[in-house]
């Protein structure tokens, strides 16, 4: 399923892949648009992470294609240094310091000695284990080892990062710094995300997609998924509830009154000449002229809810 | 898959893994083991000879010999007694110069290819298994080819197997000039620098046997075992090959003899010439051959 968006970093067409009787991919269709920070949510088994290892050549796909920056699947002859992952559950070498095993794989991406030494200690330094550098990888706590795997996935600027589950195993301090760095990437990269936590996702993607079974459920820009531009919901206290009015002044928009929840629902059109703040602005002043108490205002629904409706 | 800078990038493996050896103490476990090894194995020859000489001085009704070797060197100098021996020989050239070499380097060169085998597939065997069962491969062949990652890790094993046995070398030079009357200084480093070569050619191509067997394997055990599982069979091939190639099959008992590294082993007592390079080189490339049929495996496999 094609999410209609611009330019794709990153395309599986029709991508199958089994591991003895287990399907693991289904006919995955996928676009990954370039400079996005991009959320791949879905279940334990739903093919996120062979989702991963395909695009980065780990395992072969017993169909369909895989193709990256519009030059066919990877090869690290043509994508060394371009490409990067932290994947799951694969270990650091545990006996050597972590500062020699950085520096031999930002050497093996093509950096010089210099810049190579020069990279790890900024990726050290992001993963905040500066004072560890020199200590066997075995030594650090299970926090610092994810840090630094996160950390080597940037090493030398790549064009397009994937993270599988880089938030997991984290304690919340860590888990926020992490998901303020992948924030801070936006525009400088493609960045793509697995994880478990909708709430992250939402926090931190601007693109997303649901996979189940091996195929994708659906795909697409966050905001049209959750429906934050094209669904306003107003939650009301007890009191005045101007449905008519509101109705006049928002004639082309559906307006649902959910008694049970004292919540109004406003569907709309998306339309980048009148954003959801517009359909807030007037909605609001309906409700405020009428003497109706408002006690929340949320743009579209969450993205668990979202995925809970769609899988 | 292959990277952009093959050679760079084997030669960064190869670094890597002989520095993640030093670094772990695997090299230094293997060095103290194959030493002790060959301590044990130089004062047993030692041993050996001061046995046989005083089992001839018996019958020869003289004193007791206390320090191993004196007769022995006259005995070579003999022309009768080098006569007798040279029947063991496949030819009087091959037979004059190992019977020209201080007997302690001979010993050298026959127990390193002895067990130079049985190191390798000890040490080596689980070099890339262990890697693909941790995924810390997924980490390397973002960066770099297949190819170049396994080249580069069978490098670094022939590297550590190189140094094993060159350190190793000392070990008999000691023994010998500790415990062997007669000792050469010189002509013994010459000779143990002069075979050191021709076992790290033999020693490659038993890493590449490894690597065939092993680097598919989906653990260290597993790796080991295959390992082992293979050198009984490259062994008892070469066996058969030796026994029956004049028979009704011989060409293809030639044939599989050609691609035993066993096979190889009598050709490295040559003295120096195109017979010893010929095996040298032809163990090289086994070594070479058996790692590219382990990658055409490798080469599609889920890691």
């Amino acid at each position: 399923m094609s999410n209609g968006a611009g330019q794709s970093v990153l395309t599986f067409r029709g991508v199958r892949k089994r591991y003895g009787k287990t399907v693991a991919l289904d006919g995955l269709d996928l676009d990954i648009p370039r400079g996005s920070i991009f959320g791949l949510v879905g279940p334990n088994g739903a093919g996120k992470t062979t989702t991963f290892a395909v695009a980065c050549g780990f395992v072969r796909p017993d169909g369909g294609t895989v193709d990256l920056f519009g030059e066919g699947p990877f090869d690290p002859a043509r994508h060394r240094g371009r490409v990067s992952a932290l994947p799951q559950d694969a270990q650091i070498g545990r006996d050597m310091p972590l500062e020699d095993q950085l520096e031999f794989l930002a050497r093996l991406q093509g950096l010089g000695r210099e810049e190579a030494r020069r990279q790890v200690w900024q990726a050290v330094g992001l993963a905040d284990v500066a004072s560890r550098a020199r200590a066997r990888t075995r030594t650090l706590s299970h926090g610092m080892i994810k840090r630094v795997a996160i950390a080597q996935a940037f090493l030398g600027n790549p064009e397009l990062v994937l993270l599988d589950e880089p938030t997991s195993g984290l304690d919340p301090r860590q888990a926020e710094a992490i998901r303020a760095h992948i924030g801070d990437q936006r525009g400088k990269r493609t960045v793509v995300v697995s994880s478990h936590n909708l709430n992250e996702i939402e926090a931190v993607c601007d693109h997303v997609a649901m996979i189940e079974a091996g195929r994708v459920v659906v795909a697409g820009p966050l905001d049209r998924i959750t429906g934050k531009d094209q669904e306003v919901r107003i939650s009301l206290a007890p009191g005045p509830n101007p449905l008519a009015e509101l109705r006049e002044v928002l004639a082309g928009d559906s307006v649902v009154w959910l008694e049970e929840h004292g919540t109004l629902v406003i569907r709309f059109a998306a339309d980048p000449a009148r954003q959801a703040e517009d359909v807030i602005a007037a909605a609001l002043r309906v409700l405020l002229d009428h003497g109706a108490r408002v006690s929340e205002v949320v743009k579209g629904q969450t993205l668990e809810r979202a995925y809970l409706e769609s899988t | 898959m292959i990277g952009p800078t093959p050679f760079r990038d084997i030669w960064l493996v190869a670094w890597f893994e002989v520095k993640e050896m030093v670094r772990t103490r695997r090299a230094l476990v293997v060095i103290a083991l194959y030493m002790l090894g060959g301590l044990v194995a130089a004062r047993g020859f030692v041993a050996a000879i001061g046995r046989l000489e005083n089992v001839v001085a018996g019958m020869l009704k003289t004193g007791r010999i206390e320090t191993p070797g004196a007769l022995t060197q006259q005995l070579l100098q003999s022309d009768t007694y080098r006569d007798a021996l040279i029947r063991f020989f496949p030819n009087r050239e091959v037979a004059d110069f190992l019977l020209n070499l201080p007997p302690i380097v001979l010993f050298f060169l026959w127990s390193s290819l002895a067990f130079v085998p049985f190191l390798i597939m000890l040490t080596s065997a689980d070099t890339v298994s262990q890697e693909v069962r941790t995924r810390a491969v997924r980490f390397v062949v973002l960066r770099t080819g297949r190819v170049e990652f396994v080249l580069g890790k069978y490098l670094g094993q022939v590297s550590l197997m190189a140094l094993v046995v060159f350190l190793t070398g000392f070990v008999y030079l000691g023994v010998a000039w500790a415990g062997l009357q007669g000792f050469e200084f010189w002509p013994t480093v010459v000779g143990i620098l002069r075979f050191w070569p021709r076992i790290v050619a033999y020693g490659a191509a038993f890493v590449g046997l490894s690597g065939l067997c092993a680097m598919n394997a989906g653990s260290s055990a597993t790796a080991r075992a295959w390992a082992f599982i293979g050198l009984v069979i490259a062994w008892a091939l070469g066996e058969f090959a030796y026994r029956w190639h004049d028979g009704v099959y011989g060409g293809a008992w030639t044939v599989i003899g050609f691609l035993v590294p066993f096979s190889h082993k009598p050709g490295l007592y040559a003295p120096a010439g195109s017979t010893v390079l010929v095996e040298a080189g032809i163990l090289l490339a086994l070594g070479a051959f058996y790692l590219a049929l382990g990658l055409l495996f490798f080469w599609r496999k889920d890691l």
